[in-house]
């Protein structure tokens, strides 16, 4: 290493790099002596005031060469650079603020903040997590956490923090609304979702992503006009926001006006030529097109969308993490080593389970749609908790006492010691997390699980509710394939970027769903997706046969229908 | 060539070393140098029959046939080429080609025991019952001590209701190869029937699970000569023979039979209480399910089935090692027609690799794999009693049924194991099995139906 070393650090902070990424922690100066420099600093903020900005810029980079640690200049310079969009600089700069003995609350935050713009939400909950620690009722940081959640899935959660947030505020604040409203809409509680949204509005109305997100719940209540009217207020606040033009397509789709879509998504086209569509225009684009029977543009548009999720945003197939998955299911779901797995009692008074297995485009919400005509079936969708159950699954093993294995293997170690109870344990959380998110209320009899990864999880569902009905919709492959590829969904190792990939998907689903009915009991009956189609009060009287529910599956298609509260 | 290079061998030794890798079940080594040979000398006569033997070891039975067809083509007068065709035309389900192999063979070397005992067997299996004994008989002429030919005629006789007559000649199974182990290495006397000390007689549970249940009804009649006979049987077997009255102590091991006066293998009681068609004993059920099993079981099937339909029990698969695996096993799909009943719902109860059929598996009918959570015969035993039928290939589930007089359809090849007779659809030794046979060699077709129009 030269004597002086002048290289600058590779995250674009302007520092030299042993001063910033490569900083010797042992070399620093005692805080104590920083005042000296504060003149320089008071200058330093003077011209970021006076919007001096590259003059405050160069006092910074003066101080921070000679006290790498002085925390209102790492800050100035955060702040410079986070304006700039500089975000790599602006993160390893509020990393080391964050790191800076006594520990900042507004370090974590900003840190989580910066991660969470850039769509890093798992990312995030670290640092969220440190700032909880140092303020539990602080209404940001609770705030922070719930969108963390909330984007990550875990939507209980983020209802917590999101409602723990409302508790410890002075005001009322429209944002924070709003986002509990959006993580109700998740969670399939449209109504209250509805409620928020109008407190929220009530308050500050000139949101458009928030109108936006209210469109969709009262599209999804069926409530066609009052979401147009909605879109049309978002989009006369931001006419040049294309998520919300797209939303106004699916709307029209939704109302069987693909001619009016179509013209929609091309005036989008228009407007931002010569810059292209993204995926999901082009994909809605295909379902106008298809719509109006002209199949081989639409063929072409969903090949577009697909072309610019591989080339533009570099999406390409990756088989390994599928093909882990099936080699797992195929190691572990073997009759003899799962023989001794103890079996949860049914949950007395509880509603049982309906698992709805497929893989993805085989017609599971469509089977759904008809078995919640039923009263006392309600829906789980696909926000059952049987992924996070999995997950779970290992560490419980070992804080009961068992060895650390991964998920699927931690379900062999059921078999030994206490950890015999873990199964039942989490039969019970299960059915708790349903509950929680009002899900199933005290008439429900039955609640149907249509998780996207049940191909991967149903043996694991078996163990937890062995006399659970597993309906397994089929459909032909050919279309499944197709109608995959007609969506902007990605799917595991981004297999739905070609035709070919998803037919990957599809057979190693398909053989992990055969391995754990070759090799455990389930209480299984196929239904064909063209059946339902054909002939849906035949295929419903099947399925409400083989769950014994007495019931004249005609009448029940016949009422109105059904939309999740 | 044969392993060691820049070392000139003969052909002789090359095919004498793959017979020897072929004989030591060293299939892959045995394939390899095989086709190596064959693409020396691919129209050397023994480099193809040898070869064609091996391609049938390995399961390439149309390769096999086509080299073993040009050898015999190429050399007709080698009478060792039809003698081994036979076995493989017979394998292939083809009887007329081998039947026409075999008395090729016999015509070409009279004299050859080997060769007229593969003409027994391939009359076996086309049921021409006298030409079969009349073979064996003519094998044993030549070669007295021959026990695969006697046991060839015990089976000829048995299944032509020759009781009697075939248990004598039944008596040369443990001189058979594979028999070995099958008895304890003892210097003490088999068993004549006279009376002996409690705890002095070892009964030895020979044979497969299926014939361990089916003689199982002797034991009484054992016990009455000489109490409390010491039983020697597999693991698997203890918690359903241990129910039979009678028995003393139950040992999995040789070494835990302590000391006996004589020993008699289950499968010898019938000749030596001097069976005949007539006097089978039939106290069924001799077999009982615990109670609290039957309602565990019940509760689980009440659980897992549709209500309102009729259970049918369902296996298809066999043990594949037992000699006639191929005869008898058939794959999941072959019972289409019964799953296109819609009044039934179907709960299989098959255990081994075959289970994985169940994963392809997208019938009308409901289907409970219940085999995954079987662990012993005493489950199935309880599963029946919640079962109302039982279908089954002939396999020891079968015997099960029959012995706890669970009513059961059996299916069986044409030329059937010697048990369930000729010509009738009931057996003496089961009242509760009802039987469907294959109409033609290796042919299912019209079985199922037959057996599923009478449900």
């Amino acid at each position: 290493m030269p004597l002086f070393d002048k290289t600058s650090c590779p995250c674009f902070s302007g520092l030299r790099r042993v001063r910033c990424c490569g900083l010797d922690p042992a070399g620093l100066p005692d805080p104590a002596n920083h005042a000296v420099l504060d003149p320089l600093m008071e200058k330093a903020r003077t011209a970021r005031t006076e919007g001096r900005n590259r003059e405050a810029e160069r006092h910074v980079l003066q101080i921070l060469d000679l006290a790498p640690h002085h925390r209102d200049a790492l800050r100035l310079l955060f702040e410079l650079r986070r304006a700039e969009g500089r975000l790599a600089a602006a993160e390893a700069l509020i990393k080391r603020i964050a790191s800076l003995d006594p520990p900042a609350v507004l370090a974590h935050v900003q840190h989580a903040q910066l991660l969470v713009n850039q769509g890093r939400h798992a990312e995030a909950e670290t640092p969220a997590r440190l700032a909880l620690q140092l303020a539990p009722r602080d209404p940001t940081v609770n705030h922070l956490l719930g969108i963390i959640f909330t984007e990550t899935g875990k939507l209980q959660a983020g209802e917590r923090h999101y409602r723990m947030a409302l508790g410890f505020a002075d005001q009322r604040d429209p944002a924070l609304i709003g986002n509990l409203a959006w993580n109700m809409k998740q969670q399939g509680r449209l109504d209250e979702a509805a409620s928020l949204y109008e407190a929220a509005f009530a308050l500050k109305r000139d949101n458009p992503r928030g109108l936006a997100g209210y469109a969709q719940v009262q599209a999804a209540r069926l409530r066609l006009d009052e979401a147009e009217a909605l879109l049309a207020e978002a989009a006369a606040l931001a006419p040049a926001d294309r998520m919300i033009a797209l939303l106004g397509v699916l709307v029209r789709l939704h109302r069987d006006d693909p001619a009016d879509a179509l013209a929609r998504i091309e005036a989008v086209a228009a407007s931002i030529a010569p810059q292209s569509l993204v995926a999901t225009e082009f994909a809605a684009k295909g379902q106008a097109l298809e719509r109006l029977g002209r199949f081989d543009d639409a063929f072409a548009a969903y090949q577009a969308a697909r072309t610019f999720q591989r080339e533009r945003a570099g999406r390409q197939f990756d088989p390994a993490p599928i093909e882990a998955r099936l080699a797992q299911v195929k190691t572990t779901f073997i009759s003899d080593r799962l023989s001794a797995l103890p079996r949860p009692a049914p949950i007395a008074g509880a509603p049982a389970p309906v698992f709805l297995l497929g893989t993805p485009r085989s017609g599971t919400s469509l089977l759904e749609q008809m078995l919640i005509q039923m009263p006392g079936i309600d829906p789980a969708d696909t926000r059952g908790p049987l992924p996070d159950l999995a997950r779970l699954l290992p560490a419980l093993i070992a804080g009961l006492g068992g060895p650390e294995k991964k998920f699927p293997e931690a379900l062999v170690e059921t078999t030994a010691g206490e950890q015999r109870d873990a199964l039942p344990m989490l039969a019970q959380r299960y059915l708790a997390t349903l509950r929680g998110s009002a899900t199933i209320g005290a008439d429900s009899r039955f609640v149907t699980d249509r998780g996207a990864e049940l191909p991967w999880l149903i043996g694991f569902a078996a163990a937890l509710f062995p006399d659970a009905p597993v309906i397994h919709v089929l459909r032909h492959p050919l279309d499944v394939v197709l109608s995959g590829f007609a969506q902007d969904k990605l799917y595991e190792g981004n297999a739905g970027v070609t035709l070919a990939s998803l037919a990957r998907l599809y057979d190693a689903q398909m053989q992990a769903i055969a391995q754990v009915r070759g090799q455990t009991t389930l209480r299984y009956l196929p239904i064909r997706y063209e059946d339902m189609v054909r002939d849906p009060a035949a295929a419903l009287g099947q399925v409400l046969d083989f769950l014994a529910v007495a019931a004249d599956p005609a009448t029940l298609l016949a009422a109105p229908e059904r939309i999740a509260a | 060539m044969s392993g060691v290079q820049g070392v000139k061998v003969t052909l002789g030794e090359v095919l004498s070393e793959i017979s020897a890798f072929e004989r030591d079940g060293k299939l892959e080594e045995a394939e390899d140098l095989a086709e190596r040979v064959l693409r020396a000398a691919p129209e050397h006569p023994h480099v193809l029959h040898l070869s064609g033997i091996v391609a049938y070891r390995r399961g390439r039975i149309p390769v096999a046939i086509e080299r073993m067809e040009k050898s015999l083509a190429l050399s007709p007068t080698v009478a060792i080429y039809p003698r081994n065709m036979c076995e493989i035309y017979r394998g292939a389900g083809r009887l007329d080609d081998a039947l026409r192999m075999a008395q090729r063979a016999v015509e070409l070397a009279p004299e050859d025991s080997r060769a007229h005992f593969n003409h027994a067997l391939i009359r076996y299996e086309r049921l021409e019952l006298d030409d079969a004994l009349a073979a064996a008989d003519r094998a044993l002429e030549l070669d007295a001590e021959f026990p695969e030919a006697h046991f060839e005629r015990a089976e000829v006789l048995l299944l032509g209701g020759r009781l009697a007559e075939g248990w004598e000649s039944y008596e040369w199974r443990f001189k058979l190869k594979q028999a070995e182990g099958m008895l304890p290495k003892t210097d003490k006397p088999q068993w004549d029937g006279s009376p002996v000390p409690g705890g002095r007689l070892l009964l030895v549970a020979d044979q497969g699970f299926g014939d361990c249940i089916q003689f199982g009804r002797y034991i009484p009649w054992v016990a009455e000569r000489a109490p409390k006979p010491v039983l020697a049987c597999s693991g698997d077997l203890v918690p359903i023979l241990r129910q039979i009255p009678g028995i003393g102590r139950i040992v999995t091991r040789w070494e835990a039979t302590g000391e006996f006066d004589a020993y008699i293998p289950l499968s010898g009681l019938p000749r030596l209480a001097g069976t005949t068609l007539d006097t089978i004993p039939t106290p069924i059920p001799y077999l009982h399910p615990d109670p609290a099993k039957i309602a565990g079981w019940k509760q689980r099937l009440d659980a897992l089935t549709p209500r309102g339909k009729r259970r049918v029990g369902l296996v298809w698969a066999g043990r594949p090692t037992h000699k006639n695996d191929r005869k008898r096993t058939v794959k999941l799909s072959q019972f289409a027609p019964l799953f296109a009943r819609p009044d039934l719902a179907i709960v299989t109860v098959q255990k081994g690799d075959r289970i994985d059929e169940v994963g392809g598996y997208f019938g009308p009918a409901p289907l409970v794999n219940l085999g995954p959570s079987i662990v012993d015969f005493t489950d199935t035993l309880a599963i029946l009693q919640s079962l109302d039928l039982l279908v089954t290939i002939d396999t020891s589930v079968a015997h099960l049924a029959g012995a706890s007089g669970r009513p059961t359809s059996l299916i069986l090849p044409h030329a059937p194991d010697w048990r369930w007779l000729l010509g009738r659809d009931d057996t003496p030794w089961y009242p509760s099995i009802r039987l469907y046979r294959q109409q033609r060699a290796y042919d299912w077709s019209g079985v199922v139906e037959r057996l599923v129009a009478d449900i």
